[in-house]
């Protein structure tokens, strides 16, 4: 199993804030107060957590939610090893032990009889149930835990709780400025600041159509793909082809569309 | 597409031959069915049958039309590939049946005609089939938003941006394509970049020569544009200059400033249209560029008189309620879409459209109503968070059904409700008064009755002209029916859970006892949804709106089909809160039958937007339907709004107190308008993320489908 020192992020992960939030994040930690994140995918949700633990100097465990997620895999349960039985934790039960930010993504996917494990954490009990040690675990003041979804319009049949979202402090994350932007890009994908902002550019013409043949504009994320694509001798229209319009959409028509978005911005024979 | 011909059999030549003479009758001779059957007989099979069968169609209609179709078929057959054989019967056929048999003859004896035509459309781009992705990329480029329609010429009101139904004169149809979007893009910088304004159009409308003046003005509009699009779209720029040179062979457009005695574009329209009015003496004009489209002053003057006429309505100081006739119009001309947001800026600009705040603009229609008091224990904090409910008087009545006898003397209106059609339904429901914190009983009359039915080509048209959003439409939905999953951990199932068993024999290992959840039962994931869409037939949604929402609905019932989702459609309108009218278009029972479809094609614009009165009555109707979820999806262009005082915070609070009774019954609502105020008061209503605004309402016809997407998935 891993010791805490493995889990910590020894490598400052690079992060531009935009407002305050890092200031907020610092204050909730250090009240115990857990955090929710609220953002379009591809924003720097993530990157804000590793960032923000590398900066309180605790490890980080990060849970992917999905809808088969039980209770045992985030508290643990034990297992069989030769004769004996062993007890094995889960991600939630090491991050309470010691001391770790426990993040959560995509908590929505998961269903509701298994996020309801988090409440005691999340309120000024601070506890852990583990029903099968009969042990109630009480987490230390280093101890963080973040959640995190795509708000967009909800599906009515997926939701937070609101017993659930009223236990946790939040903030919301978007796409940062055109100017921060392209420096992000120009700094993950090792590119030159021109060409960085021209992606920005485009990624601005994909947002406008959020809601009208996107659910969302192109990210931050499929931005740095694309730049990291061209840096490596891809043509600037392949590389939008593929690491933006085909993965924003399988309609046709919407990935013509923003193949010519494309163009206006960087000519039809770009290269 | 290649298709290998079948091969000869004297039997089948026979039959064919046999067919013809039988169906078509006198006008073939026995040489002439025989020549035909041999030509029919070398086609591929399926196409043998297809032919015949259009054969016997037009030989009903008249023996003349039979005759002239078989003569022309094969070769029309074989010049368009086997493609677009179908596509000129079905156009003899409409030809008969709306103008009769020599508009169908003239049909059937042109195939020469019908296949140039058909070969120009190959090679051409067409309006319909590339409007969705015009559309998309205008957005794409931001403000303004322009809504795209057909028209004869390619010209723009400022608010819609018309373009010509096919372009053809270029080899391919993506460079026919471009020519589309060259000429929608310059259109859209003309509303942009601000070359129309209400006083620029008087001015040239006065002057002498009027074609003159506005083509001096045009060749000096189309150089500053075109360097106002070098600078922000150097891309798009380019492109249009590139494809002016290959269309028109030249880009003298570029020289009209120095023509005018400028070193470089005027740096405004307002410049453009001096230096056009003030310049005496003849002077030669450089040739009009492929992408400059027309200028239509009667329909900009039109256009930007309704805006203005909208904005002095808006910033009407008088804090009286309009009176009828003023308030429907005022309503529609507040609700008319204006230009272009980034277009609306300039000072003292007629179309100059800046946002008013949203509360200066309800107290102005809330006869100068003050919000009552807070009452203990329920302030306004208790409201801003529609997603958590307000409390519910529990002493409400309301969804009494209407009883004659009983109302009779009660001096309860029942507004000429006393005679009830055998198919209507009256109600009587609640309203919320937030002044007086509290409901004023069985206060509004809801008459229940079946909409009327319109043509049904209607919808026909609608499915042509959107054929592709259908299929993307249908696709999107296809992967909302899920595959059938596992639950793990259960009590019974079909198989073991191999997991589970491995944990419990680990947890009886440890000492705990033998858990019993060790199975794994397959779950159907039958979609258990029942949804209720609530129609706005209020008198703004006349024109456009009433197109898109019949629009809509047409193409989201099409789909429903492969969901199996329970669902419903009524609309609503109505005057005072005693002729509240719901309209049943299609019930919870219903079939999506012609008799629906007619029903959709007839919502018709009528009076007002009592909002409150048919949520209240409509979802008792949803709250009734067995499904795990329920959902409520209004499609409205603008606030709640009725005569006499349903308007303002009145109605906006009546509203939400509907809404909030539904989310209490587990009705999840939600609301999609085009009102450009929407963001002002629909989070009160609705809540933050439940509803959405579209910038141009043609957009509804997708929007409602991928909303409903999005929510149910």
């Amino acid at each position: 199993m891993q010791d805490s020192s493995q889990l910590i992020i020894s490598e400052p992960p690079y992060y531009r804030s935009v407002a305050d939030e890092v200031e907020v994040f610092e204050r909730s930690y250090r009240l115990g107060l857990p955090m929710l994140l609220k953002g379009p995918t591809g924003c720097g949700k993530t990157r804000f957590v590793e960032y923000m633990s590398h900066r309180l100097g605790r490890p980080l465990i990060t849970v992917s939610c999905h809808d088969d997620l039980t209770t045992s895999d985030l508290v643990g349960r034990f297992l069989v090893r030769g004769e004996e039985t062993v007890w094995s934790d889960g991600p939630l039960t090491r991050a309470v032990r010691m001391g770790a930010i426990c993040y959560l993504d995509e908590v929505v996917e998961a269903r509701k009889d298994t996020t309801v494990v988090i409440h005691p954490l999340c309120d000024d009990r601070r506890l852990l149930p583990i029903e099968k040690l009969g042990e109630y675990l009480q987490a230390p003041p280093e101890f963080g835990l973040v959640i995190s979804y795509n708000p967009g319009y909800q599906s009515i049949l997926k939701e937070l709780k609101p017993s659930t979202r009223q236990r946790f402090v939040a903030l919301s994350f978007n796409y940062p400025e055109p100017v921060l932007e392209a420096e992000v890009i120009a700094r993950e994908a090792s590119c030159s600041i021109e060409f960085a902002e021209d992606l920005v550019r485009f990624a601005g013409l994909t947002r406008n159509l959020k809601g009208n043949g996107l659910d969302e504009g192109a990210s931050t994320r499929l931005l740095v793909h694309a730049a990291k694509l061209v840096a490596s001798g891809t043509p600037i229209m392949r590389a939008c082809q593929s690491a933006i319009a085909e993965a924003l959409t399988d309609d046709p028509e919407v990935i013509a569309a923003v193949e010519d978005l494309a163009a206006a911005v960087f000519g039809q024979c770009a290269d | 597409m290649a298709r290998s011909p079948i091969p000869r059999n004297t039997f089948v030549l026979v039959r064919i031959e046999k067919d013809l003479l039988r169906l078509v009758g006198s006008p073939l001779s026995v040489s002439e069915a025989e020549r035909l059957a041999r030509d029919i007989d070398s086609l591929p099979r399926d196409v043998v049958a297809r032919v015949l069968a259009w054969t016997e169609i037009f030989a009903r209609l008249h023996a003349e039309l039979g005759a002239g179709f078989v003569r022309a078929v094969v070769a029309i057959a074989k010049a368009t590939h086997m493609e677009g054989y179908e596509a000129w019967a079905r156009r003899a056929a409409e030809a008969f049946d709306h103008r009769g048999l020599g508009a169908a003859l003239s049909v059937v004896n042109d195939p020469d005609g019908f296949v140039a035509e058909y070969r120009a459309r190959a090679r051409g781009c067409d309006f319909d089939s590339c409007r969705r992705r015009l559309g998309m990329w205008l957005a794409g480029l931001g403000a303004p938003s322009l809504r795209l329609a057909k028209g004869p010429r390619a010209v723009t009101d400022t608010e819609r941006l018309w373009l010509p139904s096919a372009f053809q004169s270029l080899p391919k149809p993506e460079d026919n394509y471009r020519l589309y979007q060259a000429l929608a893009v310059f259109l859209w910088s003309q509303v942009r970049y601000q070359t129309w304004s209400r006083a620029r159009v008087m001015d040239l409308l006065r002057q002498q020569d009027l074609d003159l003046a506005v083509n001096r003005f045009l060749a000096l509009e189309t150089a500053r544009l075109f360097q106002a699009l070098t600078h922000d779209f150097p891309a798009v720029a380019r492109a249009i200059h590139h494809l002016a040179i290959e269309v028109d062979g030249h880009d003298e457009w570029l020289t009209a400033p120095e023509r005018f005695g400028l070193r470089e574009p005027p740096p405004d329209a307002e410049r453009s249209l001096v230096v056009a009015c003030s310049l005496t003496g003849a002077m030669v004009l450089p040739q009009t560029p492929c992408f400059r489209g027309a200028a239509d002053l009667a329909l900009l003057r039109e256009r930007l008189f309704s805006v203005e006429a909208a904005r002095r309505q808006r910033i009407s100081v008088s804090g009286e309620h309009p009176s009828e006739d003023q308030g429907a119009a005022s309503a529609a001309g507040r609700r008319a879409p204006r230009p272009g947001a980034a277009a609306g800026t300039q000072s003292g600009d007629a179309n100059s459209t800046s946002r008013r705040p949203s509360r200066l603009e309800v107290e102005l229609h809330g006869a100068n109503r003050r919000p009552a008091p807070a009452r203990p224990g329920v302030g306004l904090e208790a409201h801003t968070d529609p997603s958590t409910p307000d409390r519910v008087p529990t002493s409400t009545t309301g969804g009494q059904r209407y009883d004659p006898s009983a109302r009779a003397g009660s001096g309860v209106s029942t507004a000429g409700y006393d005679r009830v059609g055998a198919d209507e339904e009256v109600e009587f429901v609640p309203e919320w008064d937030h002044e007086r914190q509290c409901y004023r009983d069985d206060y509004c009359t809801v008459r229940i009755l079946p909409g009327a039915e319109g043509d049904s080509l209607f919808v026909r048209d609608t499915l042509e002209r959107h054929r592709g959003t259908v299929k993307s439409i249908k696709r999107r939905f296809e992967a909302l029916i899920g595959a059938p999953t596992v639950d793990r951990h259960q009590e019974d199932g079909e198989e073991v859970d191999v997991d589970a068993m491995v944990e419990a024999h680990a947890d009886r290992m440890a000492g705990l006892g033998f858990p019993e959840h060790l199975y794994r039962r397959r779950v159907d994931h039958a979609r258990s949804i029942a949804a209720l869409f609530l129609v706005d037939m209020s008198g703004s949604t006349r024109g456009w709106v009433n197109q898109a929402e019949r629009e809509a609905l047409i193409l989201l019932c099409e789909s429903f089909s492969l969901l199996g989702d329970t669902y419903a459609i009524y609309g609503f309108s109505g005057r005072t809160h005693k002729r509240c009218e719901v309209f049943r278009i299609k019930a919870f029972a219903d079939r999506y039958d012609d008799a629906v479809k007619r029903r959709i094609a007839g919502i018709a614009p009528k009076g007002y937007t009592r909002l409150g009165a048919p949520i209240r009555c409509l979802s008792r109707r949803l709250a009734a339907v067995p499904a795990r979820h329920r959902l409520l999806v209004t499609i409205s262009d603008g606030k709640p709004e009725d005569y006499r005082s349903y308007s303002g915070t009145y109605g906006i609070e009546d509203t939400r107190q509907a809404l909030t009774e539904s989310r209490r019954n587990g009705i999840h609502a939600f609301c999609i308008t085009i009102d450009e105020d929407g963001g002002d008061y629909l989070p009160r209503m609705y809540g933050p993320a439940n509803f959405v605004v579209l910038d141009d309402v043609m957009q509804l016809p997708y929007k409602l489908a991928e909303v409903y997407r999005r929510l149910t998935s």
